[in-house]
């Protein structure tokens, strides 16, 4: 095999700006097949955008999208994506949403996954009368259903509560080792990106910043020695950064951001 | 036990306010304080209607009033909803049609009376133009803003779940403009019998509006009464059925599903 077909996505020097602002700016990654890489970094750092590019949703300003050595040029029908809001369709029910874009009605796949997911008793339920995580189960299994090569996964965790949280990336992990699709998952948190991914990007003003494998075995244990330095060394590098991209605005609201004391670190 | 009392309480609640107002104008009507010349008995109203049931009479003017409206309604109704639909979705005819439709919409329907008059005369056309007239645009105006504020979160997910522009307006523009038409037609529906009872005291042979026109000629105080309480009725079912509506289509909304 060619090093080149081992590659599900090669970015070459990818660029989007939105009028004249740059978002993303000569990006080059490669990502092989099967592989789950975390993508972190501060808020406007072009993390949402690389998802969307990768989706298809927005084309680029310069440089290439590569699915599979071929060039991404309308929306990735291969590609399946979840949101941090879940975005059910309210006036569906959870296994109508879960069939939703399919020819046909699909029962016996929709119980599959949302067994999956662990809703299958729930199918007739109205979205309004689900929780948060439920809520993104049913995203989840709406994805699986299409049985992508590959899920986008954009902070589908960020509106979660700690403990939902911790049982959904388990959740994730575990689909994700069954189907082996390749995933990509945009997050804010370090930690959730640590316990889950094959290696963590860190993008910072549209560039990456730090390429990290994380040859941990899986399940994770998160009081590993090796797992609480990696994080420790990737929110040293997020916080260390000067920040360019965004305007500090600290000084205005006369407040003073204390940096994490480096002795914590 | 208690929790049934209360419900039975709160069932019988709202209704003891009109009909200790019905209790007080019958006794003071029947005691005298109240002259028949100003408003009749609440009895004496039934009796009317009674009878005029009986002849018939009843039954064929809210017929024609009934007929009138639907009509009416039916026309601006379509007009509205296409228009709301087309302006909401394509760009072009928004920027042709928008503006020239909210201009029309600030000229008070019933102003345009006599103009109506000289053009449709004073016959069945004229009637259901200002019917048509004034539906239109509270049905125009709540489509077109109910398409307009479709989340555009679920329009980005259904194309990357591969929905075509068929399916994604069958599944998700119009059922998340559905509860903003739904307040357009509810709005529309009373704006239809306004102008209804404006409409039919032009001038007209039959009709509700007529009955009333009619029985004002003859002193007929009853019959008066008893045409405003049928507007009344009408238009409290046409809300029932509006309510019903919401529920059925609507009972994935919280805000709108029937309690249990």
């Amino acid at each position: 095999m060619k090093e080149e077909e081992q590659f599900h996505i090669q970015l070459k020097s990818l660029k989007k700006s939105y009028n004249g602002t740059k978002v993303l700016d000569q990006l080059s990654l490669n990502i092989r097949k099967g592989e789950f890489v975390a993508i972190v970094g501060k808020s406007g750092c072009g993390k949402s955008t690389l998802l969307r590019l990768l989706s298809g949703l927005e084309k680029p300003s310069d440089g290439q999208i590569l699915i599979e050595q071929e060039q991404l040029m309308s929306i990735n029908r291969q590609s399946c994506m979840m949101f941090q809001d879940g975005r059910l369709l309210p006036w569906k029910r959870v296994l109508e949403n879960v069939e939703l874009g399919l020819k046909g009605s699909l029962r016996k796949e929709a119980m599959t996954v949302l067994k999956q997911v662990g809703l299958e008793h729930r199918i007739q339920e109205w979205p309004a009368k689900l929780s948060g995580g439920q809520k993104q189960r049913v995203a989840l299994a709406r994805a699986l259903i299409h049985k992508p090569s590959l899920l986008l996964l954009d902070e589908p965790l960020g509106a979660l509560d700690a403990f939902t949280r911790l049982e959904m990336q388990s959740l994730i992990e575990n689909i994700w080792q069954k189907h082996g699709f390749t995933a990509l998952l945009v997050t804010h948190d370090v930690e959730e990106a640590v316990a889950v991914a094959d290696r963590v990007i860190l993008l910072q003003d549209g560039t990456i910043a730090q390429d990290l494998a994380i040859p941990l075995p899986r399940p994770r244990q998160r009081d590993h020695a090796i797992f609480t330095s990696t994080v420790k060394q990737i929110l040293k590098q997020i916080l260390d950064e000067p920040n360019q991209s965004v305007p500090d605005k600290s000084e205005e609201i006369g407040y003073q951001l204390n940096p994490i004391p480096k002795a914590v670190l | 036990m208690r929790p049934t009392i209360t419900k039975t309480l709160y069932e019988i609640l709202p209704w003891v306010v009109p009909f200790l107002l019905l209790f007080i104008w019958q006794l003071t009507s029947k005691m005298g304080i109240l002259s028949a010349q100003t408003l009749p008995a609440p009895s004496d109203v039934l009796i009317a209607a009674v009878e005029l049931t009986q002849s018939g009479e009843l039954f064929h003017h809210v017929w024609v009033s009934l007929g009138r409206a639907v009509n009416g309604f039916m026309i601006g109704g379509s007009i509205g909803f296409i228009l709301g639909i087309v302006n909401g979705l394509f760009r072009t005819s928004e920027m042709l049609i928008d503006t020239s439709v909210q201009m029309l919409r600030n000229i008070p329907h019933l102003a345009l009376i006599p103009l109506v008059i000289l053009w449709f005369g004073i016959g069945e056309e004229a009637k259901i133009f200002l019917v048509a007239l004034g539906v239109l645009f509270p049905i125009y105006i709540n489509t077109y803003h109910g398409i307009k504020s479709v989340d555009s979160g679920l329009i980005e997910m259904g194309k990357i779940y591969g929905l075509n522009k068929v399916s994604l307006f069958f599944n998700v523009i119009f059922p998340g403009a559905l509860s903003s038409i739904l307040v357009g037609i509810r709005f529309s529906l009373g704006m239809m019998w306004i102008t209804l009872i404006v409409a039919e005291t032009i001038s007209s042979t039959a009709g509700i509006g007529y009955m009333a026109m009619n029985a004002r000629e003859f002193m007929q105080m009853d019959v008066i009464i008893l045409s405003i309480l049928l507007y009344a009725f009408l238009g409290k079912l046409s809300d029932i059925i509006a309510r019903f509506l919401e529920q059925r289509w609507l009972k994935w909304h919280p805000s709108y599903a029937k309690q249990p």
